[in-house]
């Protein structure tokens, strides 16, 4: 597609265009809140991409944070792209639009940079076909130095192999610095070219061609990545295709050079990797010298400064709303979950700074609802103090406050009947993630039906009508006895509702399946087999039929897509490209995605996908993702894994730090914070608050699991309440 | 503090307020501008009454919405509030939290019990911009044959079923007013817009034949049973 046309030719085709569209606030820009620039005077403009619809690109945290970091500087702008729905997508292709920003309508080929958001795998196929709106190449190799930088952020660059060769660079971790850092780089990266093309048009020309251009990497590197037989780069169709000499350094080296010396940048091109005959992983090694052997994640040592003036969209979007982050990390450490690994350490903001936060969003964008986030709001210590001080400030003026992620136990229903205050109440959300005591006990999130019980007990007796309950299906060592017990649960929470209001009370089940991530203790576990999955699924179907009971469901190949994605190695780029040239986008759209195109691009690349979903890894087998480090060690990993086969529980680790790694690497930035701030131990003479392990010792065994070490271990405690005053 | 929201706020001042509406918010639904609106109203700090129930709702009460796609250059709507607020102050209070697109025109004070606006307005008149080939002699004998013909069958949907309604009996008035700009002629339309009966811009371009053509369609007045 053509990649250069004026913002005024862009606006002409919107005012042709948008009426012909579903939803066209979508494609206007033009919020509250909304930043435009002065294009011409801002010289540093980065694009934030978000892979689906403005909808839920809107509600994602991580570009409204960036979004807002970005425009307060003043040499730098930021402005929005989202993917286009198919009906604006064909529009698009039709009048050969190239995509743009909302703010400035600028074509994505006129930025900078380009950073997109990969929160979840599914919306891999949609990255390659905003590039290819966008009239760009696809694969960083094919870009040349006139092309803008391209990278990622987001939990889905955990795993950055399956989508390695489209993007120059990952970021791993948090964005908040890095993302100057990456900006910086690619302007002196610039500026380094433009000085050497002045000086060779002006100069006596002897540095003409090949020998200029070689000269960049280098200066910038010592090693140079040449074309030899095996390196990715030179593999690359670009370098055969084109017809440079083989041994042409390629235009972004320089750049990707300069990149992957970042703390937290992982530059794919940079590095090789070998497989074994039977198709794992040998080696993944750096093959210049910029690029570390393993790329550590970037945190920040305390939570930044909140955003406050949120972009208020005209339209309903998915999270309407604006989103403070009260707390960064868990300490739960249940074993399915990859957020509670990838974002230690826990830290948390201060409860005035929450307060503070609320006023200046209600001035700065009038939301009539705000989401106080973390991925569990129990374990904040200050959440009690918090909700009666947002009620006794803003209980009376329609504002609603979301608090998801709360522990089952009454204390959270007191804390929901409090902001509920003279609301509707939407329904009550139990997570337990599995139905037995025992499965609790291997996925480390230890409640006990009858505390579960006793909690629905509370919330129907306290006003509310629905409860939803959250499962997952395909845990390892779960029995057919395991997935019978999700109905026998919501039969009892629905016998409950009935008890207290009648007929109006209503059960949803939600099960979805285990995809074992990566960086998780299960992240050696392979994924249900489809027949069992839909057997299980079958089966509580039947038993989940009666009034006032709903169930859904994940459909196993959607669960497919999303495990071969998150657990694939680099080869799955051709797949993944090819899958999008026959037609795969949107996977995360029921209706939209296409599970052909998967398969087939699978098979024309002679790969499986079941082998990257359903094989069992051995712990010694080098994952593709395993040159990531996450902080959390594959030792902790392993040792928290052989517990969960034991149905031993690890406790929360504000109680018992267990070494899990994270500490032991930004040990210099724990140094820095006050005791409190982090959920790891305090450093220094003195300090400890909490006894230490070197490994994750078992609070409790699980008698039935494994009868001969229960009785050397304490007494089943369900899940720590508590921990707040 | 104790659950009293369920009780109505009570009723102090009714201000009502003309404004317009441009911009993005062409490509905005109304219960979208509405929201918009309250909003807007919210980072003020205007005192908004809201009603009772479960769900409180602002008291904003709009003479018509605006059909998506159409912009209006004096619409109306009328705000109740808990406290008394001067209509200048109200405005200026008010215009630096708009967003692009709305900006007021006028604020007065209104009775506050008085009847609903939407059950006072009778009629609308609207500028219609066409990007068209036509020419205006060609455009002027469409609009008179349209306007000399008894009445003209029209179909819309309502609840998913085609219903048949009489399009002529719905236009007041309709001229050619010549060229807005190069390229673009305007028409001159007043069309009925009673509760039971309101008429439609693009019903209306339709009936003419030019259903397809770019339009910038902007309502000027809106006109209430006195």
């Amino acid at each position: 597609m053509n990649n250069r046309m004026t913002p005024a030719e862009i606006s002409g085709f919107l005012e042709r265009t948008l009426l012909r569209v579903q939803k066209p606030a979508r494609y206007t820009g033009g919020e509250w809140n909304a930043v435009t620039k002065n294009w011409d005077a801002t010289p540093h403009r980065v694009a934030l991409a978000f892979p689906d619809i403005y909808d839920l690109g809107m509600s994602n945290l991580g570009l409204a944070i960036l979004y807002d970091l970005i425009n307060k500087r003043p040499d730098m702008l930021a402005e929005r792209v989202y993917a286009p729905w198919t009906d604006m997508e064909a529009e698009l292709r039709a009048a050969d639009i190239p995509l743009h920003s909302l703010e400035s309508r600028h074509p994505l080929a006129d930025f900078d940079v380009i950073g997109f958001s990969l929160p979840y795998e599914q919306l891999y196929t949609n990255v390659l076909n905003m590039l290819d709106l966008a009239g760009l190449p696809l694969r960083a190799a094919d870009r040349t130095g006139e092309h803008p930088l391209i990278i990622a952020g987001g939990s889905g660059c955990y795993n950055p192999e399956p989508m390695s060769a489209f993007f120059d660079a990952m970021v791993i971790g948090e964005g908040e610095e890095v993302v100057f850092e990456v900006v910086e780089a690619y302007r002196e990266w610039k500026r380094e070219r433009e000085e050497r093309r002045e000086k060779r048009e002006s100069g006596d020309g002897k540095a003409e061609g090949r020998k200029g251009r070689g000269s960049e990497g280098q200066e910038a590197g010592q090693r140079l990545p040449v074309t030899d037989n095996r390196s990715p780069i030179t593999d690359h169709r670009s370098l055969t295709t084109n017809d440079r000499s083989p041994f042409t350094v390629h235009p972004r080296l320089a750049l990707w050079q300069r990149l992957a010396q970042i703390r937290g940048v992982y530059v794919p091109h940079l590095y090789a990797v070998s497989y074994h005959d039977d198709g794992t992983v040998a080696q993944v090694e750096p093959i210049d010298d910029a690029a570390p052997p393993s790329v550590v994640k970037r945190i920040l040592p305390t939570m930044p400064e909140p955003t406050t003036n949120f972009i208020v969209p005209f339209v309903d979007t998915v999270h309407n709303r604006a989103a403070i982050e009260i707390q960064r990390g868990c300490t739960r450490g249940c074993r399915f979950c990859q957020a509670g690994m990838i974002f230690r350490p826990v830290r948390e903001r201060p409860v005035q700074e929450v307060l503070d936060a609320v006023d200046k969003i209600i001035a700065s964008t009038g939301f009539e609802e705000i989401g106080l986030l973390s991925l569990s709001s129990s374990d904040y210590s200050g959440v009690a103090e918090l909700v009666e001080a947002i009620m006794t400030r803003h209980g009376d003026k329609k504002l609603s406050v979301g608090l998801p992620s709360l522990r089952i136990e009454s204390f959270s229903v007191d804390l929901m009947e409090q902001l509920a205050r003279g609301r509707r109440r939407s329904g009550f959300t139990f997570a337990p993630e599995a139905a037995t005591d025992r499965l609790r006990d291997v996925i480390n999130k230890p409640i006990s039906t009858e505390d579960l019980l006793q909690t629905a007990e509370e919330v129907y007796s306290r006003g509310w009508t629905t409860i939803k309950v959250y499962f997952m299906i395909g845990h390892p060592t779960q029995t057919m006895e395991d997935v019978d017990a999700i109905a026998d649960l919501a039969q009892q929470v629905l016998a409950i509702g009935r008890r207290h209001i009648g007929g109006k009370a209503k059960v949803r089940v939600g099960v979805s399946t285990l995809v074992p991530k990566p960086h998780t203790p299960f992240q050696w576990v392979p994924v249900e087999d489809e027949t069992t999955l839909n057997a299980q699924i079958r089966h509580l179907q039947g038993r989940l039929r009666s009034r006032g009971l709903e169930f859904s469901w994940n459909d196993p190949q959607d669960t497919l897509i999303e495990a071969f994605l998150s657990r694939g190695d680099r080869r799955l780029s051709d797949v993944v490209e090819r899958a999008w040239q026959l037609g795969a986008k949107f996977d995360a759209w029921q209706d939209i995605r296409s599970y052909d195109a998967w398969m087939t691009a699978f098979a024309e690349h002679g790969l499986d996908p079941e082998w990257y979903a359903r094989r069992e890894r051995t712990i010694d087998e080098v994952l593709p993702w395993e040159h990531i480090n996450a902080g959390v060690s594959k030792e902790f990993l392993t040792l928290d894994y052989m517990n969960s086969l034991k149905g031993a529980v690890v406790d929360d680790c504000r109680e018992h730090c267990f070494s899990c790694g994270i500490l032991g690497l930004f040990k210099h930035d724990r140094r820095n914070v006050p005791d409190n701030a982090w959920g790891c131990p305090a450093l220094g003479r003195g300090k400890q608050r909490q006894p230490v392990d070197i490994t994750p010792v078992p609070l409790y065994v699980n008698p039935e699991m494994t009868p001969e070490l229960a009785p050397h271990y304490g007494p089943r405690v369900p899940q720590r309440a508590g921990l707040h005053g | 503090m104790n659950s009293n929201t369920m009780e109505a706020t009570a009723q102090i001042q009714r201000l009502r307020v003309t404004y317009s509406h441009q911009g993005p918010l062409r490509y905005v639904g109304h219960l979208d501008v509405v929201r918009t609106w309250e909003r807007a109203l919210r980072r003020a700090a205007i005192p908004l009454a809201y009603s009772k129930g479960f769900n409180p709702q602002a008291k904003l009460q709009f003479a018509s919405g605006l059909p998506l796609g159409t912009t209006g250059r004096a619409e109306i709507m009328d705000v109740v509030l808990t406290e008394v607020i001067d209509p200048a102050a109200f405005a200026d209070q008010v215009t630096p939290q708009l967003p692009a697109g709305l900006a007021i025109v006028a604020v007065a004070e209104a009775p506050v019990k008085t009847k609903a606006l939407q059950g006072l307005l009778r009629a609308s008149k609207w500028h219609a911009d066409l990007q068209t080939d036509l020419g205006s002699d060609e455009l002027e004998a469409r609009v008179r044959s349209f306007m000399d013909s008894a009445s003209y069958e029209a179909t819309r949907k309502r609840k998913g079923r085609n219903v048949k309604y009489d399009l002529r009996n719905l236009v007041l008035e309709m001229e050619v007013a010549g060229e807005a700009e190069p390229g673009w002629q305007r028409l001159l339309i007043t069309l009925r817009s009673e509760p039971s009966a309101t008429g439609r811009v693009d019903a209306v371009l339709a009936a003419l034949g030019l259903g397809d053509a770019v339009a910038r369609i902007d309502r000027q007045r809106l006109i209430f049973a006195v």
